[in-house]
């Protein structure tokens, strides 16, 4: 597996995000709060080490609803393998805020500080993403030179992927990839992990991701979406 | 002689040390501890609460809030001693099984904590013994679960039954809540009350115990 472990400095943190995850839509902190922010990734920044890694798998015949690679099928469901299926390969990865970060978590949780804890999580939330983004600029970089495109990330969990297939994901990576292991009900630990896909291929295109392309009506967000 | 006022404004406003500099002073002035709690900063939680639904504060504010109230409740602690009234409610709160997501829970618990109620996290992936043990050995007014997955909040539904099973149920209220849940669903677990945010969590909270 190819894994790199970075500062946080090279990750692109996304404070649109960071506001939007602590807030509103469209919410902006007052100057001070913006501060506060800023201290609190001072500090992560000084301990946390993200990495990622992945490992790329030749398609084996996937179909629109299913994806097949490693010797092993993965039932993404008609909304993930239809933009997929054509891949060339595909990439399996991780992505984790790292085991430091969880470190500096818990001390926070102990000094007991609400203010500096909220923020920590929604900080080690955006550190997961950017690490996947990241991962993902790198892959465009690399494929491009075989005029390979490379499509969207899609995780286990989303858009009717059943979160029980990280079994199988993990199957096809050494074991505790960057640190990380699964529990029975397939969730990650350290916490702020991601996993997923991404297709490479000349017939792929990077798509709209998530609800954009999702209509599930039992899902929360389209029903809260309908009341907006 | 103390302006409490300022206590209101400080609450208001998040400012932790000028809370508990007015608290200091309120106190050294013998103000009783009741009132001080009360009429000044229950009131300065209660406007901040107002302007979040009002979409004029945030959930930093709410949590700048209720950090300043937690710290000035520790300072009043020690005069509160042997008062019945001392603690809003006794909370356990945790991720249900399964589940990881857990930012939501702990927004919720510190809010819970900030308004004076004793608060213990479980944390996450949380099993029914676990609540139900740790309901028993604190005795708890209220067991709170949350759930951000959509095959996980389903799990709430055996710790209500284990809740049953336990005798407990109706001495112990259960308030749920989490993302893809609404207000039919903790109906049709039998949860007693659920909310879609921190700020309604810590009102029904309240209604709850003085039910
Ligand atoms: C942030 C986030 C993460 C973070 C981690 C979160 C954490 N705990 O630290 C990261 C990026 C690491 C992550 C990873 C994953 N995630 Co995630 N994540 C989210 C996201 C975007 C936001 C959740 C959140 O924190 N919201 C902010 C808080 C404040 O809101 P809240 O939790 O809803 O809580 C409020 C209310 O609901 C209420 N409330 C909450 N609990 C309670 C309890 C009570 C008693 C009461 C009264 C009220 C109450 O009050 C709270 C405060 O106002 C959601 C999508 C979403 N919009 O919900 C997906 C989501 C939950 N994740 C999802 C998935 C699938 C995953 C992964 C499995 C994906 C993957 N394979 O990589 C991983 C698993 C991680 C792991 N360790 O195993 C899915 C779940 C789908 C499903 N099947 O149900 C979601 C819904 C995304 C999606 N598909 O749209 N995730």
């Amino acid at each position: 597996m190819y894994t790199r472990s970075v500062s946080l400095d090279v990750l692109d943190i996304d404070w649109k995000n960071i506001w939007l995850n602590s807030g509103f839509e469209g919410y902006v902190p007052d100057s001070q709060m913006q501060r506060l922010f800023h201290e609190v990734v001072d500090e992560v920044a000084e301990k946390v080490r993200p990495s990622y890694g992945y490992v790329l798998y030749p398609n084996e015949g996937s179909d629109r609803t299913t994806l097949r690679l490693g010797g092993k099928i993965f039932h993404a469901g008609g909304i993930i393998s239809r933009y997929l299926f054509e891949a060339e390969e595909f990439v399996i990865f991780v992505a984790t805020a790292g085991p430091e970060f969880e470190a500096l978590q818990h001390r926070l949780q102990c000094e007991g500080d609400i203010v500096k804890q909220f923020m920590a999580d929604i900080i080690g939330s955006e550190i997961a993403e950017a690490s996947g983004r990241l991962l993902s600029r790198e892959l465009e970089r690399e494929q491009s030179v075989r005029t390979y495109r490379v499509s969207n990330r899609y995780s286990p969990g989303y858009c009717g992927w059943p979160v029980s297939e990280q079994q199988t994901l993990f199957s096809l990576l050494p074991p505790a990839p960057c640190g990380i292991t699964l529990t029975d009900s397939s969730l990650m630990l350290p916490i702020k992990s991601i996993s997923g896909i991404v297709a490479v291929g000349s017939k792929i295109e990077k798509k709209p991701y998530g609800c954009a392309i999702c209509g599930r009506k039992d899902c929360y967000k389209n029903r809260l979406r309908k009341t907006e | 002689m103390t302006n409490l006022n300022e206590l209101y404004e400080a609450i208001l406003g998040g400012k932790l040390e000028q809370a508990q500099a007015v608290t200091q002073q309120a106190i050294a002035d013998g103000i009783e501890p009741q009132s001080i709690i009360n009429d000044y900063m229950v009131k300065g939680m209660e406007e901040i609460g107002a302007r979040f639904e009002a979409g004029k504060a945030f959930v930093p504010n709410l949590l700048m809030s209720a950090r300043a109230m937690k710290g000035c409740l520790e300072l009043l602690k020690p005069l509160l001693k042997g008062d019945n009234s001392k603690s809003a409610g006794r909370v356990v709160i945790g991720t249900v099984k399964g589940d990881l997501h857990d930012i939501g829970k702990n927004l919720v618990a510190s809010m819970l904590e900030g308004c004076g109620f004793e608060v213990i996290n479980l944390g996450v992936d949380v099993s029914s013994e676990k609540f139900i043990d740790a309901a028993k050995t604190n005795q708890a007014d209220i067991i709170c679960m949350s759930a951000l997955l959509t095959t996980t909040m389903n799990y709430m539904k055996e710790v209500i039954a284990a809740l049953e099973a336990s005798g407990l149920k109706g001495k112990v209220k259960v308030m749920v809540g989490g993302a893809p849940l609404n207000n039919d669903f903790a109906v049709a677990i039998g949860a007693d009350g659920y909310s879609s945010n921190a700020n309604d969590a810590v009102a029904l909270a309240r209604r709850l115990v003085n039910a």
